[in-house]
């Protein structure tokens, strides 16, 4: 190209002002479509986070299991001793409460929260062995009771046992 | 030449050219995002499947779990349990038994050893018990529960725990009397080994007396008149797993052949302490401790004191006649917290 012809389009007025729209115009879409693309996939990071931890605790319940190993009610004390193993494949199961109730009247003597197992433990790791001790009063000889307990994750295990 | 002219009016005009490419920019990007979500979706989804799945193992695992506990129990010392036992693996999984509860129904107590899995002679750590695989809780290694205040001839409800969860309650052996006596082995709560039936000459060395060739002896259905003892080994089997106390009143007691109606001879050996080099320990009145006899364990009982230790001091004992004798086993004492005393025709010996 000659320097006559740079010349005279630099001079050339025509048009100018459809150019300078046109890149504003694109600039802009480039720019909303960048945000919109992020904003998509911050959004998708989120759900698939939220999704995955949903999931990571299902499992983690799912997996849980506690073998009521004795259910001990002294009748001096009033107290109930419950040995517990974590019979399960996950480790840090926290018995979140306690609650003991009468089978045949379905009235609840106790509900419990939190609980602390022997040994001033807060868990069980997996084939981990506690237990802990829930005052309960008097219970009536030869009556059925349950002892339901609920951990962390929301699982529930039920024992009954005769007092 | 019409397609020719087509394309080329095509790829020579660049109208619309810029829809396309923001087209195909936007499809990407709607297909970036949500493959991104569906992928993420369903990995968790499989992830929860295989959880569900192993789950679903172990449940079913832990249902087929079947170990069988049969054998008995003993309290040999008050607030020891000792449990004797075989466990059977009879499911298709590997079990492992991780911990034995006692519990003391008579006195409300109870116990446990967390460290079954742990036994260095079971060669069994935490986990194997396999398919069809037996394990021996014998008297030798006994598993030893404390449980408070309990005594021979409480009972007990006992069971295994193991790591899937499952209980297993111990039955108890009730075919152990019935063996025993079908093969003429044992009567009531004892049994006595025939073949370990010897006898010691006892010697008097420095005011003590020993038994000599300690400790085999020599073979007990011949034995000489002079100066003898003699050892029988007794195994507890009584059907409530009670300890027995030997008390000093217990002796061997042999009576003669004779036809002289009003003359029966006999001798007698009463009951003695041995230490571990055969010295006789309970020479004097009173020096005698009684021997225990812990269900299920072979225990080796001396006898050879004319004169009853709870009453006299020790005295050497000849049978002083020659020829055949029968030989009787009289045992007094204690079995559980009651009473007890038993006459058992033992075996036959030729004093010659």
């Amino acid at each position: 190209m000659s320097l006559r012809k740079v010349w005279k389009l630099l001079r050339e007025r025509r048009a100018v002002s459809v150019a300078i729209s046109n890149v504003i115009l694109a600039g802009a879409v480039i720019v909303v479509g960048f945000v919109v693309l992020f904003w998509g996939q911050s959004q998708s990071t989120a759900y698939n986070n939220a999704y995955s931890q949903t999931m990571s605790s299902d499992i983690a319940s799912l997996q849980e299991k506690l073998t009521f190993e004795n259910v001990f009610y002294n009748s001096t004390a009033k107290n109930l001793k419950v040995y517990l193993l974590n019979s399960g494949t996950q480790n840090n199961v926290i018995i979140k409460a306690v609650s003991v109730k009468n089978v045949i009247t379905g009235t609840y003597l106790v509900w419990s929260s939190p609980v602390t197992l022997s040994g001033s433990k807060q868990y069980l790791d997996r084939a981990q062995e506690g237990y802990f001790v829930l005052f309960v009063g008097s219970l009536a000889t030869g009556t059925r009771y349950s002892v339901l307990i609920t951990t962390g994750r929301g699982s529930s295990f039920e024992s009954t046992y005769v007092a | 030449m019409w397609l020719r002219k087509s394309v080329e009016k095509l790829t020579g005009s660049s109208r619309g050219f810029s829809s396309v490419i923001g087209t195909i920019f936007m499809v990407l990007l709607v297909v970036t995002s949500i493959a991104g979500v569906f992928l993420s979706t369903l990995y968790q989804n499989t992830l929860y499947n295989y959880a569900v799945r192993g789950q679903n193992q172990q449940e079913l695992d832990a249902r087929n779990e079947n170990v069988v506990a049969n054998g008995n129990y003993s309290v040999p010392s008050p607030g020891k349990v000792s449990v004797i036992a075989n466990l059977t693996n009879a499911g298709p999984v590997t079990a492992q038994i991780v911990n034995v509860w006692v519990f003391d129904t008579s006195r409300q107590t109870y116990g446990f050893n967390n460290s079954v899995g742990s036994k260095p002679w079971a060669n069994y750590s935490w986990s194997t018990l396999k398919a069809g695989q037996v394990l021996k809780f014998t008297s030798n290694n006994a598993t030893k529960v404390t449980v408070p205040n309990a005594v021979s001839g409480d009972s007990f409800s006992i069971w295994f725990v193991t790591a899937r969860g499952n209980t297993v309650p111990l039955t108890k052996s009730q075919s152990q009397g019935v063996i025993v006596a079908q093969v003429s082995q044992g009567i009531g709560s004892v049994a006595m080994d025939f073949n370990s039936f010897v006898y010691y000459n006892v010697s008097y060395v420095s005011g003590k007396y020993r038994l000599q060739v300690w400790p085999n002896g020599k073979e007990g259905f011949y034995a000489p008149q002079e100066n003898i003892a003699f050892r029988v080994i007794l195994t507890n089997f009584d059907q409530n797993g009670r300890t027995i106390t030997l008390s000093s009143h217990s002796a061997l007691w042999i009576i003669f052949k004779t036809n002289l109606p009003q003359q029966p001879r006999s001798g007698w050996w009463h009951i003695v302490n041995i230490n571990g080099t055969g010295w006789i320990s309970s020479q004097t009145r009173g020096s005698f401790s009684d021997v225990s006899l812990p269900y299920g364990q072979p225990i080796m009982v001396y006898f050879a004191s004319e004169n009853d230790l709870g009453t006299d001091n020790f005295k050497l004992s000849s049978p002083g006649w020659n020829g055949p004798a029968a030989v009787n086993l009289m045992l007094f004492g204690k079995i559980g917290v009651s009473t007890f005393g038993q006459n058992i025709p033992f075996v036959s010996v030729y004093i010659t």
